[in-house]
């Protein structure tokens, strides 16, 4: 009997010939907007139609502006005009900031009635739900569903059941919680229980106990529950692929909580008991359950609210500015002012390159922040002395004193501090700032950018106006993107679905990442040879001349960055296609060869004297090859043999992914070496050389590559 | 301010539509010679300059214009996501959804209002895309096609794409007029432009 009535209900709707009653189209998605006045018109004498703005059951809601130029939402009732009107002339006369005022009901000449409402500009929940498919965040729904809760304990202090609340029914505007549509509220007193002859409300919302037309104000509570389920998570507890599937769900399933807040949990699902008479006793109650109370003006009063985020051991810049009251450095450039801190979109670089600017990466360096928050603590406590002041002399002529006597003696120390510094930030910039930066706002941006789209440039051959009134040749037509509220099933699946994003990446953005890759590892590789350099000679034979290992040592270096920019420059190329193995292999085993001629031109120009620098047991000649090697010499063959099989056997691409699965892998930089020891065993080349080669490359590009964490997205 | 339509969207929205090179915007009293903002700013707080294919904020001489927080005192580049805020109160949020396409919308984030009825402001540059993705410049969330608007020859045209803009299955309508005043109605939109 339930379901039959629901039914019925369901297809009185979709029979509709609008089918637009706000509740169906949760089921049915689209709504037309066939709005039968336009703009201009003045269908109510004294108010001229701005647009539409939403279709309901029982009429059209318009934006209209009075004579006088107030805006106002005025609603056409063509449907159930006596149970619309009298439900809105019984709250004609309401007040309560979290209601939307109802100013007047009026009768036009053609005998449609009209609803004469305050116009509440913002958005509605509903809105603000599909532009957060995983739901709001605590706070925020604290804050709205308090509100929302003050304006349903009103109405029903006041005797009032609204029967449709919904996320469409709730605006916000300006932080301001607005209970909107009354057009099926009605009056029901204690002892006038129910007696409803028809079904109200939407079934996503709909208590169970509304089908068999018993109900009150607890149906309002079951609502509220729902609500406050879907904000949180940015689903309703029971959806299905039909009505019938949703009503059952509400008769008999129980809502599955564990993705629900902990502390939420509770009120959800005592509001969402099937038995209205085990729900909260009023909103009030449920408030308070929330720790949310009504105060004597009947709004709502959260709690004090407590930081979402724990506080960071060392203070941001915008802390030690409010700390200090500085105001922040600006940075002058040929067009444009910015201060240190700028947050720039990932699309800054492009912008940037068409106004001359080059894009500046600024980072929070926690040393130069403290140095420059003592300073501008310093400046502020000298701002204060009035200038006129006798104190303000005495304390510029200590000043000047100190400098003058003293300067001379603190330069150095400055000196040594700077000259320690520098290397510092270098290494500082390598490890920490650049790298989760970079991933950090890739990640943030992509969270706000839009996903990946199918575009369709506009055609020509769509008929003969087509050719008289020709497109402009760009049309971003696109396909809606729809976001997954799922996390993704395994590292494949994000990977696919990330370098597809990838897609959208600016190119000048690829190639700025690849330039300070460049500059990134170049720094690296440098360190380590001059590093590599100092052991060699440490651990030499004394014997062995060091200019032999300065050779040696310096082709390694020159090698290691050409393999390194050379893997960066083609990873940089694939990291927005999908891996295809065999093709990437063969590519890199093709310019390995390049390689490989560069590396002997290297050598033959450093003059190289690999036979004295060469590193193996005495009793196990190393096996040579005629036309590849020279003794202990190899030469042009052998080096592009070495560099093909080395390029090819690696899988680099890997290692400079953005997408890989680790920041640094350990194991890879082993794997790299081993490839170089097998390679070596069937092509002699020189070691330890050629072991150094493989491994620093691997190591530099690891550090040098951006890197998106994934378990981080993937959360 | 001239070239400026007013474009309404059934149960969207409302949106001034420029397509001059240079706009300003200012507080109360500001039109018509600005872009009207009700609020205690100055009558004239900046202007944005379409230049190659960007957007430059300038802010006039005594405006405190901030971009993303960073005080602004000679012209920058707008970004797309970009928020402006002029003397600590009024805050805009500057779009620019499409990489395809250089027209960006603004809109107030802040408790103001544009003088005029209307939810936001559209700097047009060749085309405009009403649609429901978030690549359009003024989404419209329950719409099945996107609706592309240009003008020629000093004349607003319009073409409808269908099938949400997918690549399979999508049509083209033919280039259309559009008439001020006329209200262009399809299947689940309703604009009219003024």
């Amino acid at each position: 009997m339930t379901t039959t009535i629901y039914q019925s209900t369901y297809k009185s709707m979709v029979k509709d010939p609008r089918g637009t009653d706000m509740g169906s189209s949760e089921i049915l998605r689209r709504t037309p907007m066939n709005f039968k006045y336009g703009t201009g018109e003045k269908p109510l004498e004294g108010y001229s139609i701005r647009r539409g703005l939403g279709i309901g059951g029982f009429g059209e809601v318009y934006l209209a502006v009075t004579d006088a130029g107030k805006e106002v939402a005025i609603k056409q009732v063509r449907r159930n005009l006596d149970v619309e009107l009298r439900g809105a002339s019984q709250c004609l006369n309401l007040r309560h900031p979290n209601l939307v005022d109802l100013l007047d009901i009026r009768q036009s000449e053609s005998d449609f009635g009209w609803i004469i409402m305050e116009y509440v500009a913002g958005k509605s929940l509903r809105e603000l739900l599909d532009e957060s498919p995983n739901g709001l965040s605590s706070s925020d729904v604290m804050t709205i569903f308090g509100q929302l809760g003050a304006g349903v304990h009103y109405l029903h202090e006041q005797g009032i059941v609204h029967r449709d609340l919904k996320p469409a029914n709730v605006f916000i505007e300006n932080g301001l919680v607005k209970i909107g549509d009354y057009g099926l509220a009605k009056f029901i007193s204690k002892s006038q229980r129910g007696g409803q002859t028809e079904s109200v409300g939407t079934f996503h919302y709909m208590a169970p106990e509304i089908g068999n037309g018993q109900y009150g104000k607890e149906i309002d509570i079951y609502s509220l529950g729902i609500l406050l389920f879907e904000m949180l998570t940015g689903s309703v507890p029971f959806d299905g692929e039909s009505p019938q599937e949703i009503i059952l769900k509400h008769l008999a399933s129980l809502p599955d909580l564990s993705t629900v807040p902990i502390h939420f949990r509770d009120t959800i699902a005592r509001a969402l008991h099937k038995d209205p008479q085990a729900r909260f006793h009023s909103v009030a109650d449920m408030l308070s359950s929330l720790n949310i109370s009504i105060d004597r003006s009947g709004m709502a009063v959260q709690p004090q609210q407590q930081p979402e985020r724990p506080h960071s051991p060392l203070p941001s810049w915008d802390t030690i500015k409010r700390h200090f009251g500085v105001s922040t450095p600006v940075l002058k450039t040929s067009s444009g002012t910015f201060e240190p801190t700028a947050r720039r979109s990932p699309n800054q670089s492009a912008s940037f390159k068409h106004a001359g600017l080059r894009p500046v990466r600024y980072a929070q360096e926690p040393i130069a922040n403290a140095v420059l928050g003592m300073f501008a603590e310093i400046q502020r406590w000298f701002g204060q002395i009035p200038h006129n002041s006798p104190w303000y002399g005495a304390a510029l002529a200590i000043v000047i004193v100190i400098v003058v006597a003293r300067g001379v003696a603190v330069l150095p120390f400055i000196a040594t501090l700077l000259l320690c510094y520098i290397p510092y930030f270098i290494v500082w910039s390598l490890v920490s700032s650049y790298q989760p930066q970079n991933a950090t706002e890739q990640k943030l941006d992509e969270r706000l950018a839009p996903l990946p789209i199918a575009q369709v440039p506009a055609g020509v051959a769509h008929g003969a106006s087509d050719a008289s009134h020709p497109l402009p040749d760009v049309v971003p037509l696109v396909e809606a993107p729809i976001r997954s509220r799922k996390p993704f099933r395994n590292f494949a699946q994000w990977q696919s679905h990330k370098r597809a994003q990838l897609q959208q990446k600016a190119t000048i953005d690829n190639w700025i990442e690849w330039t300070w890759s460049v500059v990134s590892s170049t720094t690296i590789v440098s360190i380590l040879s001059v590093f590599g350099y100092l052991v060699a000679i440490a651990v030499a034979p004394t014997q062995v001349d060091s200019s032999h290992f300065i050779a040696a040592g310096t082709w390694t270096a020159v090698m290691t960055l050409i393999m390194t920019w050379t893997v960066l420059f083609i990873g940089k190329r694939w990291e927005r296609r999908e891996e295809d193995g065999l093709m990437f292999r063969f590519t890199l085993l093709t310019v390995g060869l390049g390689v490989g001629a560069v590396g002997y031109g290297v050598s033959e120009f450093l003059q190289v004297p690999w036979g004295n620098v060469t590193h193996f047991q005495r009793d196990s000649e190393p096996r040579t090859w005629p036309r590849f090697h020279s003794g202990l010499t190899p030469l042009l063959p052998a080096f592009m043999a070495y560099f093909a099989m080395l390029m090819g056997l690696v899988k680099w691409w890997r290692q400079s992914d953005i997408l890989r699965k680790h920041r640094f892998s350990l194991f890879s930089v082993l794997w790299a070496i081993l490839a170089s020891v097998i390679l070596s065993g069937f092509v002699f080349f020189p070691t330890p050389w050629c072991l150094i080669v493989a491994g620093v490359t691997s190591l530099a590009l690891q550090m040098s590559t951006p890197w998106i964490d994934s378990k981080l997205e993937r959360l | 301010m001239q070239n400026r339509n007013t474009l309404w969207i059934d149960g969207v929205g409302g949106y001034g539509v420029y397509d001059q090179s240079e706009v300003i915007f200012g507080g109360r009293g500001s039109a018509p010679e600005a872009i009207e903002i009700t609020s205690d700013i100055p009558k004239q707080a900046f202007s944005i300059r379409y230049v190659g294919e960007d957007y430059l904020i300038q802010p006039f001489e005594r405006s405190k214009v901030e971009v993303n927080n960073n005080r602004l005192v000679e012209a920058c580049v707008l970004l797309n996501g970009d928020e402006i805020r002029i003397a600590n109160s009024v805050t805009l949020a500057f779009a620019k959804p499409s990489p395809l396409s250089d027209t960006a919308v603004l809109t107030i984030t802040s408790r103001h209002r544009w003088h005029e009825p209307i939810d936001g402001v559209v700097l047009f540059r060749r085309i405009c895309v009403l649609g429901p993705n978030s690549m359009a410049h003024v989404t419209c969330r329950k719409w099945n096609s996107n609706l592309t608007l240009y003008r020629q020859e000093n004349a607003w045209r319009y073409r409808v794409q269908s099938n949400g803009g997918s690549q399979l299955g999508s049509s083209n309508s033919p280039s259309l007029p559009m008439a001020t005043n006329e209200r262009i109605q399809g299947e689940d939109f309703s604009i009219t432009i003024t």
